[in-house]
């Protein structure tokens, strides 16, 4: 599914106009791709968050830009609360493209039922595909996920059709493993009673007074 | 014991000063629910450790607990009734700089009211206001 976004043509650049359009609702962002000139856009935030919620990867432009672009990169503040800036990425219906997809676990774990934890080591994949069948999220069955055991990314099985793994098939993207706890801290540096002092310059430094 | 670095360039250092916003360690990166710091300050050694032996009766069967800071700031102080001056005092504790932003603890393996639970226990030990996160999606 994609939504439209209604974009407007940003003359003023630079961080001083980009404060100021957010104060007003409006989202920062930039359109490039397929060799043509880079345009400054502004985009309504309220719209752009609707389509986050749902994990659009495309979007469709209205307004001062049009076609459709991937939501190439997305830059947050600190807290993850207000969002700062938007790369599009420009593409055609029939052009192949390469999108990070978010992985997602389905089903619990015999492994955790056998005392493991169950750990997404991978929380994304690279796949390539047409624009119109970028799944928003993909699943990894875990149901039969034993202690000790792990799933790779050959195991992803609702890949769409026409999409080709990018990611390496051999990548561990779950695994269930025994629980660890909290990380011991009596290492060697815990031992000690303070800390070794790096000599500056060998022995005539530390003894040179 | 409390965690403090192995080698060291120089025995003291300055105070410093806590300047902005987090803009690395400010995301879940390892496990799924985090403890980010919503203030600034420093958290020293033995709080860290406090708040490692707090959380680890949650993850000690299932789960899995992170340690996302380090303490590596020697802090110095002066001992009592002594008279000013006479140089920097002697290092005292270490402790870790923390920003607004920074993901202090880290769970993994456990469920989201498992963390919450966990994690309101560790935040009584913190010296810095803090909030539960999540790990987000790109």
């Amino acid at each position: 599914m994609s939504d439209t976004l209604a974009a407007q043509r940003r003359e003023k650049i630079g961080s001083r106009a980009s404060m100021r359009l957010r104060a007003e609702g409006l989202v920062p962002a930039v359109l490039y791709g397929h060799k043509e000139a880079a345009v400054s856009l502004s985009l309504q935030s309220t719209e752009l968050r609707k389509s986050l919620a749902h994990k659009a990867k495309v979007v469709n432009l209205s307004g001062d830009a049009s076609g459709q672009a991937i939501i190439q990169a997305l830059q947050w503040d600190t807290f993850h609360r207000e969002l700062l800036h938007v790369d599009l990425l420009r593409v055609d219906a029939g052009e192949r493209v390469h999108v990070t997809v978010p992985l997602e676990t389905k089903g619990e774990a015999v492994g955790a039922v056998e005392g493991g934890v169950v750990t997404m080591v991978v929380d994304h994949i690279e796949i390539e595909a047409p624009p119109a069948s970028i799944p928003e999220v993909l699943h990894l069955d875990i149901t039969n996920l034993h202690l000790g055991d792990s799933m790779s990314a050959s195991q992803i099985t609702d890949l769409p059709e026409g999409a080709k793994l990018l990611t390496d098939a051999d990548t561990v993207l779950v695994h269930c493993v025994p629980p660890a706890g909290a990380p011991a801290l009596d290492g060697p540096a815990a031992a000690s009673e303070s800390p070794e002092v790096i000599a500056k310059g060998g022995e005539e430094e530390k003894d040179g007074e | 014991m409390a965690l403090m670095p192995k080698r060291v360039k120089h025995r003291k250092s300055q105070r410093g000063r806590i300047k902005g916003n987090a803009t690395r360690g400010n995301r879940v990166i390892y496990g799924e629910y985090g403890l980010q710091a919503v203030e600034g300050g420093w958290i020293s050694a033995q709080t860290i450790e406090a708040g490692r032996i707090a959380a680890q009766q949650y993850v000690r069967g299932e789960g899995r607990l992170y340690i996302r800071i380090f303490p590596s700031k020697s802090v110095t102080s002066i001992p009592l009734e002594t008279r000013m001056g006479k140089g920097k005092g002697e290092p005292d504790f270490w402790a870790a700089v923390v920003k607004p932003g920074t993901v202090l603890y880290e769970v993994a393996g456990i469920s989201e009211a498992a963390a919450k639970i966990c994690f309101a226990r560790l935040a009584h030990k913190m010296p810095v206001r803090v909030r539960l996160v999540r790990r987000e999606a790109i």
